[in-house]
């Protein structure tokens, strides 16, 4: 038979023909397997198995969430605010303090018990000073602010207005712009607010109508004990300069009139300056310190959603997984925007190269040509 | 082991040779045989013989591709046994299908050769070597696998991940080419 023929003399065809369509399949042992009878890997069952497993574990994982909330005691929760609520009443009517500051709340000092020590220290060294002095509360009050903002200038105006209404002032101010390298980086400012400590609350209240809060963190020190020490301290040093004046009135001996002079002027210094110390109180208690970050962005934070059940919490991920996506997409064209130069370069250079590879390619057929042309 | 020192044993008469052979093509060759035969025990007696030819063939014969020397002597006794054992129709018909499909390369049709128009393999062998020439990577991959190596259509588009029906086309697209090439040699 002809085709018999045909076939055998697919024998004599070239060695590396053979070898070509060898290498081409890649698949000598896998093939050798197949002869064996092993499957080959099918990568439909081994989907559809992966994705059985994943819709698996959602549904565990939703039915688990639920089933561990509802065996939560929602007494526990109830009770806690009361019990806090109980704790600080407490506190407050045994006329202890309460340092409120996070890192430290629930911290008590027994101000009653130390004032009293101290007033009877007084009335030991013949002080004038009442020994029954209870110490008051002097409350510095301090916070910090994170703010956000899709407007910069307009949410920096709506807070300059908010700090002249009530009554404060801005100690410092400092803006960033950004410059000619920043292509995309925002303003940013930060500013340090001093405002009366009767509107601290109304401040803090209001300072998220124009941009949205990310954070505050507030700390509050209870300085009455220093500030009664140091009070009480002032009004010895003003009676023992009067009494050193009324005995520097009667001294005739010169020695004397020279250590009494002495003494008060040691006297004087010491009043000046606790004066300033309380000066000093008086200013930090009287007004309230905020450290505010006023920051531009391109997408503000979400806030703390209430709904925290696993379903949501699954949707607000593939949200915003979704939302990066198209973020990551956008910061890649604008990447190549920036960079287009280059990339035309080096396309342009990976042609060149190919176009060299097809030519060397083109040049051994046509030699081919001529070789059988010659045959 | 490289190939080079393969050679040099069987130049050596080491019976190493035939070992490193084994180790390094056995299931290449075995593959090749079963394509043919569609028998394990028939691939097995067609590869030992193909070692003991390959022992006889070298020396003298010194090839560059020892695995390509290694198939064409494979395919080669396969064939032979196959025709020994009158059993084209065995092995799932791949043979049949192949000569099949290479009787529509022959003008005239299926029928016993015209011995005033038989052509030593050689010159036939020259022919198809020419067309393999002139055909596109792809193509002339297709072309040896299915009738060099006897594998399916099936397994073909399998072994290159492209479809059946590109397959075939390319097939009957080479077909007809090497039909054209052997009218003119009045095949």
């Amino acid at each position: 038979m002809r085709e018999k023929e045909l076939l055998n003399a697919m024998s004599e065809i070239k060695e590396e023909y053979i070898e070509d369509a060898d290498l081409a399949s890649c698949k000598q042992e896998n093939e050798f397997k197949k002869v064996s009878g092993k499957k080959p890997f099918n990568w439909k069952v081994w989907g559809a198995s992966i994705a059985a497993v994943c819709a698996l574990c959602i549904g565990v994982g939703a039915l688990g969430s639920n089933m561990f909330r509802a065996g939560s005691s929602k007494a526990d929760t109830v009770e806690a605010p009361a019990a806090m609520a109980e704790a600080e009443e407490y506190y407050y009517d045994n006329g202890y303090g309460i340092n409120s500051s996070s890192s430290t709340k629930g911290e008590a000092y027994y101000a009653t018990d130390e004032a009293a020590e101290y007033s009877k220290e007084i009335e030991n060294s013949g002080s004038s000073v009442a020994n029954q002095v209870k110490a008051e509360t002097k409350l510095i009050k301090r916070a910090h602010v994170y703010l956000q903002t899709l407007e910069f200038d307009k949410s920096e105006e709506a807070l300059r207005a908010l700090v002249e209404s009530v009554g404060g002032y801005f100690e410092s101010s400092n803006v960033e712009n950004g410059g000619y390298y920043s292509d995309g980086y925002w303003k940013n400012g930060y500013y340090t607010v001093r405002v009366p400590a009767d509107k601290y609350d109304e401040f803090l209240e209001s300072v998220g109508d124009s941009c949205h809060v990310s954070s505050i963190s507030e700390s509050v020190e209870d300085i009455g004990e220093q500030y009664f020490d140091t009070e009480t301290r002032l009004k010895t040093l003003r009676t023992k300069y009067d009494r050193l004046q009324e005995l520097l009135a009667k001294a005739s001996d010169l020695s004397d009139i020279i250590a009494l002079e002495s003494e008060i002027s040691n006297t004087e210094y010491q009043i000046d300056s606790y004066t300033s110390t309380l000066n000093r109180y008086d200013s930090l208690v009287g007004y309230a310190t905020i450290e505010i970050s006023l920051e531009s962005v391109y997408r503000v934070d979400d806030g703390v959603s209430q709904n925290n059940s696993y379903f949501a919490r699954l949707w607000r991920s593939l949200k915003n997984g979704l939302v990066n996506f198209v973020d990551s997409v956008g910061d890649i064209i604008s990447w190549a925007a920036y960079n287009l130069v280059g990339i035309i370069i080096v396309v342009v250079a990976i042609v060149i190269i190919r176009k060299n590879h097809l030519l060397r390619k083109l040049g051994a057929a046509i030699g081919g040509l001529f070789r059988k042309k010659d045959q | 082991m490289d190939d080079l020192k393969i050679i040099e044993l069987y130049e050596a008469r080491s019976e190493l040779a035939i070992e490193s052979t084994k180790a390094k093509y056995g299931a290449y060759m075995n593959t090749i045989a079963y394509n043919v035969l569609r028998s394990h025990e028939d691939s097995e007696e067609c590869v030992s013989d193909s070692y003991m030819k390959t022992w006889n063939a070298i020396p003298p014969a010194k090839p560059k591709l020892f695995k390509a020397f290694l198939a064409r002597i494979t395919r080669n006794t396969a064939l032979d046994l196959l025709e020994k054992k009158d059993a084209e129709k065995r092995g799932g018909g791949e043979i049949a299908l192949a000569l099949d499909e290479l009787a529509e390369c022959i003008s005239g049709g299926i029928g016993d050769a015209d011995p005033a128009l038989a052509l030593e393999a050689k010159e036939l062998g020259a022919t198809i070597n020419e067309l393999l020439g002139t055909l596109k990577d792809d193509a002339r991959r297709i072309f040896v696998l299915r009738y060099f190596y006897l594998y399916s259509v099936a397994e073909i588009s399998e072994m290159l991940d492209v479809s059946a029906g590109k397959v075939s086309t390319s097939l009957c697209r080479s077909r007809s080419s090497l039909k054209e090439s052997l009218e003119k040699l009045g095949y």
